[in-house]
């Protein structure tokens, strides 16, 4: 038995897991069934950070996997960003990195680049 | 003195073995004993009453831990150099004596040990000037209060620091608290404070409408308030203007003495040469004593705490106290008031507690709690929530209770200008003038220079009508652009700080100079952009801007690669 | 020049208004204090924003970008590194005085909305005592050094206080390579969303303490260390079981206040609850034509709240209002708030939004509304908690009110 706390929506319903995912108690919703299987299985989080840039306007970019990625591999991706350096301008939603670690997804621009310096 | 008498009560009251003995200049009390308020107490016993001597309190807290040797930056950036007079301290004391002797033709040099002037008792004061009505008359305390008290108007116009003369009442709610007040106006006549009367409850009202429960009050017309740290900034400012030099963390390390003369002053920056030397130091100012060997007596840090209230409170105009109880009468400090600040803000304080260690600013949530309480009888509209900010200092207190002005009469060249406490932010440029004599005295004399008394501050978005804000909005856009929400403060007057004669260097001094970081919100929108400015404007990087210099640095570590390789 | 609506704050709030207000051809003036509109959001990285409006779990300079995007197509002014500094009621609407790099500005605008967003509660106001080093900030200011400025406050970082954005940084501080010792609470119940407290804390082992808080903060240039301590059940300190635990940094996510500064000065009468001011139905405040929505109105736990309640007030901004007939809506003590507070019988009332929250943590409880002291609604909830607000829509038109009507909300448990 596994207890858990279902992240899909605010209401954070408190799971009860049985036999490997098959019996899901205290889920309001299937979306919520559906989360408690796969968070036994293969738990999976989108993982938001930023990445370093060569534009002073604009140091540090907000990003995002553009899907879940396994939660095991998220230190790891942070490793693999910590020296990377965005050298284009992207516009948001468009791909920084592609196939991060090969997790199939993307790591996609969530902001548009200031263009000029204010303060 | 009955020495043997005086231990014998030790003995007997606090079952404590100590020694004392006496020198030309001092009672010296040595030993170990478990209690710090009891040291103190001890100290107290052998207060000469003639006043022949002083106390030197030598006994140590048992089990009290080692003081942390503080680290400092070295270089030799003012080895070898010489001056007329070094001046150690960057209080209001140290800085008052600075301007004024910049007067002269003089090399002038002051240490400070922190990042900023004004970082001890003189920043963490209520900003009162007071009239000294609760001074015993004879004392160097009450003469300089009084003669500094009527500078300030002067001062304040000269260097453009606030100041405004509100008045100070004290309330009282029965006709016991009144027969007390009678008091007063005997003590104001004794002393000579003009402007004390007795005032009806109706005039009252008037001028603080919401003490409700006042009975009636007496006036001190010429009881003021000050804003204590612009007023040390604008000392140093126009000290600067006029050639005086500051070095800040710089502490005094020690002298080199010979044949009763300081030669030399040792810092972390190098030997530093000149012809006299005045103690300013504060609470360290028996140390400083010390390291030229001549210390005769000695500073005990009693603590005290203020509450800064948000500035959109609207219950009070001037500054406000009760008559105090018997009871309270006999704790060593006037008991604080409420004070409208120059700001705008209620200041509650300050209360009084003996601490061991010199350097222990921190508050603790019984003195909170005790200031809170003690005014909000005063003004029960007081809530805890409108508290913005509190924060504790350390009056550098003598034995004797009084102020030491003189020349050393071991060192030749030597002032010490030691155990001003309160009221000392009033009596400083009073006391400024004699030692600047004493040094003039020291050094033969010294010319007059084309002098300049004036100083302009920053200027205040905030407080600018419309057209003036415009106008500085034209000739610099920085000013238009508000970077501190709370306080108003634009990127301007940040910039004008960071510029300034005196440049803030650090998050804090910002903060004293133009207020951004002192509203409700205690810099947690502004920060980050004032880091961003200053590290800019004085070609730092993110991670060397500090709060408070070297090793208060804001953040400590880049969240990506270190390497910076922006275009 | 009179607009129809100047609206006060760029973040969700302010730009939701503003873009719900020119859509239906309002002449809007959107004044914005930072260098861009977006508000908070343009720190928040993280994802989760839009699960209720957009069904999606955007970040939220993603969130933001849905209404900054179209916001000058739909034809309302914007203006940035505009700040506010007064605003006083003149003929025919109100009269605002800002200033920007180009000088000072007067606008009259015929509408006021207030979306001037929250600020967080300091050291100070939860009375923490000790020295006053640097490496001490709150959430979100440490939120714009790691994520805006690329800084790291500390590598052993204490974090006191477990509303959402302390949990949100908790995480944040670990993916970039700090240590977080544990958070504490001094509650016994977290402060933040459960599914917070499993993404955040949970994934990384991160501890969370209850009914435990800081007591002391030590060190004289930096932080050296804090003390914590276990409290009672009136949150007083517990002797013996102080805990002084080494650390570089302390974060504190111990509240929000809503932001009402220029409310005050108009003269706004102000919930002591929600810290906002008092609004009826459409949001309008105790002055006519002056609305207040989002976060100044009271701290919301979702963003799409947040757009929501602007919309709600958009969409009633009209040149002229006909008098208003308020009914004060009566709340038993289980509510820790009810907003909006009053209705005005004038306005529409029909399909009217409401807010709330419980103030303290009820199992399978009913939420009954009664008028005249006839139950006209109830709902069963599951579970009703303050760090979860709630929202619910309801109809009054149908039940005649009149000015002597008495609606009362009320929270019942058990049975």
């Amino acid at each position: 038995m596994t207890e858990l706390i279902c992240i899909i929506c605010p209401n954070g319903c408190r799971l009860t897991v049985k036999g490997n995912g098959l019996k899901v108690e205290g889920a309001k919703c299937a979306r919520g069934k559906e989360f408690a299987r796969i968070e036994i299985e293969d738990p999976r989080r989108v993982l938001c950070t930023t990445v370093k840039t060569v534009f002073s306007t604009h140091p540090y970019l907000s990003v995002r996997t553009s899907k879940e990625i396994p939660k095991d591999k998220l230190m790891q991706v942070m490793k693999e960003i910590k020296n990377f350096r965005l050298e284009r301008k992207v516009g948001i939603g468009e791909a920084v990195i592609e196939n991060l670690l090969g997790t199939g997804a993307d790591l996609i621009a969530t902001e548009e680049f200031i263009e000029k310096e204010v303060l | 003195m009955k020495l043997k008498s005086l231990l014998k009560k030790v003995r007997k009251k606090y079952g404590a073995e100590i020694e004392a003995r006496l020198t030309e200049q001092s009672v010296v009390l040595s030993g170990e004993m478990d209690d710090w308020e009891d040291i103190v107490c001890v100290g107290y016993l052998f207060v000469d009453k003639e006043r022949k001597r002083h106390v030197v309190n030598d006994i140590r807290l048992r089990g009290a831990p080692l003081r942390k040797e503080e680290v400092h930056q070295l270089d030799s950036s003012l080895d070898g150099k010489e001056y007329d007079v070094v001046i150690i301290g960057g209080g209001i004391v140290g800085l008052t004596i600075l301007r004024e002797l910049s007067r002269y033709s003089l090399r002038l040099l002051l240490l400070e040990k922190e990042s900023d002037v004004a970082r001890g008792a003189s920043g963490a004061n209520d900003g009162m000037i007071h009239p000294g009505i609760d001074l015993k008359k004879g004392t160097l305390k009450a003469e300089y209060c009084l003669a500094g008290n009527f500078m300030y108007e002067k001062l304040a116009e000269e260097l453009d620091f606030p100041f405004k003369r509100c008045g100070q009442y004290i309330a009282y709610g029965s006709w016991k608290e009144r027969l007390l007040s009678g008091y007063l106006l005997y003590k104001a006549k004794k002393l000579g404070i003009p402007g004390v009367k007795k005032i009806s409850r109706e005039e009252f009202l008037k001028i603080e409408p919401e003490l409700t429960w006042a009975k009636g009050a007496i006036e001190i017309a010429c009881t003021g308030v000050t804003s204590p740290y612009e007023a040390c900034v604008a000392f140093a400012e126009n000290a600067i203007e006029n050639g005086a030099e500051i070095a800040l963390e710089t502490p005094c390390l020690g002298f080199s003495v010979q044949d009763g003369k300081i030669l030399e002053v040792i810092t972390n920056r190098g030997r530093v040469k000149a012809k006299a030397f005045i103690n300013a130091a504060g609470v360290f100012a028996d140390e400083i004593a010390s390291m030229a060997g001549d210390r005769y007596y000695s500073i005990h840090a009693r603590k005290g705490s203020d509450l800064l209230f948000d500035n959109k409170l609207r219950l009070l105009n001037t500054i406000v106290s009760r008559l105090p109880s018997l009871k309270d009468r006999r704790s060593r400090t006037k008991g604080g008031a409420l004070v409208l600040t120059c700001e705008g803000n209620i200041l509650a304080g300050p209360d009084a507690e003996e601490v061991p260690d010199k350097n222990d600013t921190a508050t603790s949530v019984a003195s909170v709690e005790r200031v809170f309480q003690k005014h909000s009888r005063v003004l029960p509209q007081l809530k805890k929530s409108d508290i913005i900010a509190y924060f504790s200092g350390l009056r550098a207190a003598t034995y004797e209770e009084d102020f030491i002005v003189e020349a050393s009469k071991k060192i030749k060249n030597f002032i010490h200008v030691a155990g001003i406490q309160s009221p000392g932010l009033t009596a400083a440029p009073a006391i400024a003038l004699d030692v600047a004599w004493m040094a003039l005295e020291i050094l033969g004399g010294a010319e007059r220079k084309a002098f300049k008394a004036k100083r302009k501050r920053i200027p205040r978005m905030k407080e600018l009508a419309p057209s003036e804000r415009m106008a500085l909005i034209a000739a610099d856009p920085d000013f238009g652009k508000i970077i501190c929400r709370c306080e108003e403060v634009s990127l301007g007057e940040i910039k004008a700080a960071i510029r300034s004669p005196l440049p803030a260097k650090t998050i804090d001094a910002i903060k004293r100079r133009v207020r951004a970081g002192m509203g409700r919100c205690q810099g947690g929108f502004c920060l980050p952009n004032v880091l961003k400015v200053l590290a800019e404007e004085s070609g730092m990087d993110y991670l060397e801007v500090t709060k408070q210099g070297a090793g208060s640095e804001i953040c400590l570590y880049p969240t990506k690669g270190s390497e910076s390789d922006v275009l | 020049m009179f607009y129809d609506a100047i609206i006060i704050g760029g973040g969700p709030a302010g730009l939701a208004a503003a873009l719900e207000a020119s859509k239906r051809g309002l002449a809007v003036l959107l004044l914005e204090r930072e260098d861009r509109t977006g508000g908070i959001l343009k720190q928040c990285i993280h994802d989760g924003f839009g699960i209720v409006r957009f069904r999606e779990k955007l970040s939220g300079p993603e969130y933001a970008h849905r209404f900054s995007a179209g916001l000058e197509a739909a034809g309302a002014e914007v203006r940035t590194f505009t700040f506010v500094s007064d605003i006083q009621e003149c003929d025919g609407g109100f009269l605002v005085t800002a200033s920007d790099a180009s000088g000072m500005h007067e606008f009259r605008g015929r509408n006021i909305v207030l979306a001037t967003g929250c600020r967080e509660r300091t050291r100070n106001q939860i009375l923490l005592p000790g020295t006053r080093p640097a490496g001490v900030y709150t959430a979100g200011t440490a939120q714009y050094l790691v994520n805006r400025l690329g800084l790291l406050p500390g590598k052993r970082v204490v974090i006191l206080g477990s509303g959402d954005i302390g949990l949100i940084m908790a995480r944040r501080l670990t993916l970039e390579g700090a240590e977080v010792i544990g958070v504490y609470e001094i509650k016994n119940t977290p402060s933040g969303l459960p599914r917070n407290i499993a993404q955040c804390l949970l994934d990384f082992n991160i501890p969370l303490h209850l009914c435990s808080t800081v007591t002391e903060i030590h060190g004289k240039k930096r932080i050296e260390a804090v003390t914590v301590s276990k409290v009672d059940a009136a949150g007083r300190k517990i002797p013996g079981t102080e805990e002084r635990i080494p650390c570089d940094a302390l974060i504190l996510a111990v509240g929000l206040i809503p932001e009402n500064e220029l409310g005050e000065k108009l003269g706004l009468r102000i919930d002591p609850k929600t810290k906002g001011p008092e609004v009826d139905q459409r949001m309008m405040a105790s002055i006519p034509g002056v609305f207040a929505v989002g976060n100044s109105l009271h701290v919301n736990d979702l963003v799409d709240y947040v757009s929501e309640s602007a919309e709600i007030a958009a969409r009633a901004l009209s040149r002229e209002y006909s008098e208003r007939k308020i009914l004060k809506i009566d709340l038993d003590p289980k509510f820790m708030y009810v907003v909006p507070q009053m209705l005005d019988l004038n306005a529409g009332l029909d399909e009217l939004i409401f807010y709330f929250r419980s103030n303290a943590i009820y199992e399978n409880p009913r939420l009954v509304v009664s008028v005249d002291g006839v139950d006209v609604w109830s709902r069963k909830y599951m579970i009703l908690q303050p760090p979860l607000m709630e929202r619910i829509k309801l109809s009054f038109g149908k039940f005649g009110l009149n000015e002597n009507s008495k609606i009362s909300f009320r929270i019942e448990v058990g049975s």
